[in-house]
């Protein structure tokens, strides 16, 4: 029928038959879970007509999930929700959507992908870069052009300290980091600009220790000014 | 005709023939004195004619008769070829069996007996060759271009069988002497070398390529004489200049190595090939300089340090001869100017700092106050300027300016004159700018300021080529730019311009170094002081139709509009009451000024307004006195002239001045003796109760006395001890400019560079960051020097303003719209 259709012409026929079954196949066949929908009004608690879910019926809900507040894999979880700002609560829309479009239908399901994601964390360092770099966004205040240090600093921690059993794909060292938390605050900075918190992570995955920073340091590469001067920081105090 | 001659078809007959004959060409052997004899004399021409008849009859019948006989077979080119070739072959017999039997007297050496049998058998070669014309033309050529290559003509014949028999035998032993003499001459013995010299053409005569004889190649020459030639000149200057340095000094080698390259060439033209020239050439720069290079060098620095030109030029002459030894003694040159600049600007701080010592020998810790600012600007710029004017010298006459080493000369330059010791003094932090800009910058002023001291003798002359000539080298032309423009505000404002021709003539030079762009404020600045000059003259005639005119009501006036941003001026904005003195004169003219350009702001910038009053003070009977003072001081002065004394209350009230800026007007006033104070103290200064009292008869030395100038913007911390506070204040001040103009021209510069990467980048959409980099200093360097760091900030700046975006690799950016 498609080759009539296209008089003939194989490759014509082939397109229109994917093209067509795509439609076919796309539409519907998953319908949106109605255990969702449930688990999104149970953790909705204070006001059933807002379709909103606040910051308390998040944190519930992820430690019902058993996890941490303080493990990456929630970072994940703001990600798969599209969320655009700690401060705004979460939209019905976005709860159920989010989760959906994510392949979960179930309490369980979701358990499962967000350990899949901490695993994924863990092995891919363009995985971690995309949720690193989303965290400024999800972090920073609203109308605030650059992020506060300490919030940075406890991000920061929040990725990288070694102390932690998680590993991430992304390691620098605990000196490394400290010295880097040092000259920040000795240095009266008090912002984080978006291309300073997104270099960094490149600067560590290239140089994740100091004796790296030693030896492979090019002050004529792309760096930030910022991370020029950490390095002359670091030179000036013989470390490197 | 004595004899008759061989029947034509008899070989036997026609051999035996021509065959005296030709041993006569040749010359007997044992009979040493028919070398020396004209052949002709030898051989009478009667007998010449007789063997060239014999051999054309021979070749004649021959070739007719094998054609007679042989019509039907078609054999008749070989059997000319066979006959031809008989007597050929019997001629070659001939040759070898001569030249084997050729023996040397005894006594006489090998090289004498070869070069004079060659002689001789050269000329006899050519005979025979005459001889046998008639078969070099038709069977010889027949023969070879039938492709018997081994056919020669009878010329070539000769020489192909004396390189056989007397050559290649003896090639060894000749070679061998030949070298002697020249090694002989070498060593500077007076010897004939004529010999030598035959026997070298020789080597070139045998070159012969059986292939193509018209050719003449070198392959026996190069083969047999120019490599031993080379290996033995090699040894030869490898022991000689080994030995010459082992006992003398490299100074001397560089002349004897000159010396000996230049006999070397010479000798070429004489006697060697001028194929061996170049070989020549390499092999005495590999032996007597590459590999002395090192020593040459050494020596290089110690030349530039005698300053001695005609040494200095032959070692480059000689360093020339090896283009790859130049990049490196341009390095050296390099290295060695910038030091010797660097030196000679620290030995002239320690010059200064000895001399100032002496002075103030006595007043112990003024020395350290002072030990910052020590050197005059005329003496440091004339510092570099000697230093690079020796140095151009000597690139010009020792180097003809190779460009390498002008090259070698600018870096230097650029790299002394920016940074030297007191530019840029030792323990300063990496980011400190050059003082180099601002001591230029004050040298021109010393130029163009008209002083009252006329002890400017010939030598420290100034100039404004000088000026010119250390602005080529700056690299932070718009350091200079701002100490320029800022002397030159005084200059206009004061009026102490030598003469504006002399301003615009500095100016013009200026811009025709740099840019219309880097003068632009400058030109900006003179425009608007003629602007107020005729301001000046409006206002005058003005005011003189006014119906109120007075002298006393509108004193003289001179007003200066600047324009904001050009000047270095800040506005300030400062309390103050106008005295009313002033007040129908700043009215008219603020009247005036809106009539003619509405829409412009006037502000007026009092701090720096000054005037002259006169004050009849003195003793009676002596003339008054013509006092230089700040507006400030005016309008306290004035008020002395209802009453005699004032407190410190009464200024401020009737001025509206801040304290500072009165006690800061005071200071002068009190240490000229012209008010006194009561209580004394600089405490007091700043107290409302304190009484000033106008001292009446006023006593000074001079008429004309400027209070102005010891002003200060300002006064050190009230309290500080009485003497020190003059200098003290005066450094601290100085620190607050210099801070002052550091960070303007920082923001400047980022501001420069932020416009610069927009520009880059809108032009090319994405770039690397090494790319943009660079392409901002290029852009920048008629400016400044553009640091890595300010370029990096200004990126910085432009990604949090969004004009700039990293792409994902990290390493380049992209525009965005």
């Amino acid at each position: 029928q498609f080759l009539s259709n296209n008089n003939g012409e194989l490759s014509y026929a082939l397109n229109a038959f994917y093209d067509n079954f795509e439609n076919g196949f796309v539409e519907d066949i998953r319908i949106v879970s109605q255990q969702l929908v449930e688990l999104f009004e149970k953790y909705n608690d204070d006001d059933k007509s807002d379709a909103k879910m606040n910051t308390d019926g998040l944190v519930r809900f992820v430690e019902d999930l058993g996890f941490e507040l303080e493990d990456p894999a929630t970072l994940c979880l703001a990600h798969d929700l599209n969320c655009k700002s700690l401060q705004d609560p979460i939209t019905k829309d976005q709860f159920v959507g989010g989760w959906h479009s994510a392949f979960c239908d179930t309490f369980e399901d979701i358990k499962n992908t967000l350990v899949e994601q901490r695993g994924r964390l863990q092995r891919s360092p363009e995985y971690l870069e995309t949720i690193y770099n989303y965290t400024y966004g999800l972090i920073l205040e609203p109308d605030q052009k650059a992020l506060q240090l300490q919030s940075a600093v406890e991000y920061w921690n929040l990725f990288f300290d070694s102390s932690t059993d998680v590993k991430l794909a992304v390691q620098p060292s605990a000196t490394l980091l400290e010295l880097w938390q040092v000259f920040l605050s000795s240095q009266g900075y008090v912002k984080i600009s978006r291309d300073v918190w997104q270099m960094f992570f490149k600067f560590i995955k290239k140089y994740s220790t100091v004796e790296a920073i030693k030896s492979e340091y090019n002050e004529l590469d792309a760096w930030p000014l910022l991370i020029d001067e950490f390095y002359e920081d670091l030179e000036e105090q013989g470390l490197v | 005709m004595s004899e008759t001659l061989p029947r034509p078809d008899d070989l036997e007959a026609t051999w035996n023939f021509v065959e005296p004959g030709i041993h006569q060409i040749l010359g007997r052997d044992g009979t040493p004195s028919s070398a020396l004899k004209r052949v002709d004399k030898v051989l009478s021409p009667a007998m010449y004619m007789e063997v060239y008849t014999a051999i054309y009859n021979y070749c004649v019948n021959k070739s007719s008769s094998a054609g007679q006989f042989n019509t039907d077979n078609n054999r008749q080119s070989q059997s000319s070829l066979l006959v031809g070739g008989e007597i050929y072959q019997k001629l070659q017999r001939c040759l070898k069996d001569y030249l084997c039997k050729l023996e040397r007297d005894t006594n006489e050496s090998f090289l004498h007996f070869y070069v004079r049998r060659w002689k001789r058998f050269t000329v006899g070669a050519i005979f025979l060759n005459h001889a046998f014309d008639y078969m070099n033309r038709y069977w010889v050529q027949k023969e070879r271009s039938d492709g018997k290559r081994h056919i020669f003509d009878i010329n070539t014949l000769c020489l192909m069988t004396w390189k056989e028999v007397m050559f290649d035998n003896n090639v060894d032993q000749l070679v061998q002497e030949v070298m002697q003499v020249i090694t002989l001459q070498r060593d500077g013995c007076a010897i004939s070398h004529t010999d030598a010299n035959v026997a070298i053409r020789s080597f070139v005569a045998l070159g012969i390529d059986p292939q193509d004889l018209k050719k003449l190649n070198l392959n026996v020459y190069i083969q047999y004489f120019e490599k031993s030639f080379l290996d033995y000149t090699r040894a030869y200057y490898k022991r000689f200049s080994e030995q010459f340095l082992e006992n003398r000094t490299v100074a001397e080698y560089i002349f004897a190595a000159q010396e000996k390259i230049n006999d070397e060439e010479s000798r070429i033209v004489l006697h060697l090939d001028e194929h061996t020239k170049k070989l020549l050439s390499e092999a005495l720069n590999t032996v007597l300089i590459t590999d002395h290079s090192q020593a040459l060098e050494g020596e290089f620095v110690a030349l530039l340090d005698s300053r001695d030109e005609h040494k200095i030029s032959t070692l480059y002459g000689l360093m020339q001869r090896d283009i790859l030894l130049l990049p490196k003694l341009a390095q050296a040159y390099e290295s060695y100017v910038r030091k010797a600049g660097e030196v000679e600007i620290s030995r002239l701080i320690l010059n200064t700092k000895t001399k100032l010592n002496e002075v103030t020998d006595e007043n112990a810790p003024q020395r350290k106050a002072s030990a910052n600012f020590i050197v005059p600007p005329n003496e440091y710029v004339k510092k570099l300027i000697e230093v690079y004017e020796t140095f151009t010298k000597i690139t010009k006459d020792c180097f003809q300016n190779g460009p390498l080493f002008t090259k070698a000369l600018d870096n230097a330059c650029r790299a002394y004159i920016n940074v030297n010791e007191l530019s840029i003094p030792p323990g300063s932090p990496k980011s400190a700018t050059s003082k180099t800009p601002e001591m230029l910058a004050k040298y021109s002023d010393l130029l163009l300021k008209r002083s009252n001291k006329t002890t400017v003798d010939a030598s420290s002359a100034l100039s404004a080529d000088d000026i010119m000539t250390i602005f080529k080298f700056l690299t932070d032309k718009d350091a200079f730019e701002n100490h320029y423009r800022r002397l030159f505000a005084k200059r206009l404002i004061h009026g102490t311009s030598t003469s504006e021709e002399d301003e615009e003539m500095v100016i013009q030079r200026l811009q025709s170094e740099n840019s219309m762009e880097y003068t632009g404020k400058i030109t900006k600045m003179l425009q608007d002081i003629r602007l107020s000059k005729q301001l000046e003259v409006e206002f005058e005639s003005a005011i003189k139709i006014a119906p109120d005119y007075t002298r006393e009501r509108y004193p003289a006036f001179q007003p200066f509009v600047l324009a904001e941003t050009m000047w270095p001026f800040s506005y300030q904005d400062v309390e103050f009451n106008l005295p009313q003195e002033l007040t129908p004169t700043h009215g008219g003219l603020e009247k005036l000024y809106s009539n003619k350009h509405s829409g412009r702001v006037l502000k007026w910038l009092w701090p720096l307004c000054r005037g002259e009053m006169v004050a009849d003070i003195g003793k009676p009977g002596r003339p008054p006195f013509v006092f230089t003072v700040t507006l400030f001081q005016m309008s306290i002065l004035l008020l002395f002239n209802e009453r005699s004394t004032v407190t410190l209350e009464d200024i401020q009230e009737h001025t509206n001045l801040s304290t500072t800026n009165i006690a800061s007007s005071l200071i002068p006033f009190i240490r000229w003796k012209l008010l006194q104070q009561t209580p004394v103290g600089l405490d007091a200064l700043s107290k409302p109760d304190t009484v000033f009292k106008i001292a009446s008869p006023y006593k000074a030395l001079k008429t004309k006395i400027n209070f102005a100038a010891g002003v200060k913007s300002e006064v050190p911390g009230l309290g500080g001890a009485g003497n020190g506070v003059g200098t003290g204040g005066a450094t601290a001040a100085e620190m607050s400019e210099a801070q002052k103009i550091e960070r303007e021209l920082n923001t400047e510069r980022q501001i420069f560079l932020e416009a610069c990467i927009v520009r880059i980048m809108k032009a090319r959409r994405r770039l690397p960051h090494a790319t943009l980099v660079n392409e901002c200093i290029a852009q920048s360097h008629q400016r400044f020097n553009a640091k890595v760091s300010l370029i990096k900030r200004a990126i910085d700046n432009l990604i949090a303003k969004e004009y700039l975006q990293r792409c994902s690799d990290g390493e380049s950016y992209e525009y965005l719209a």
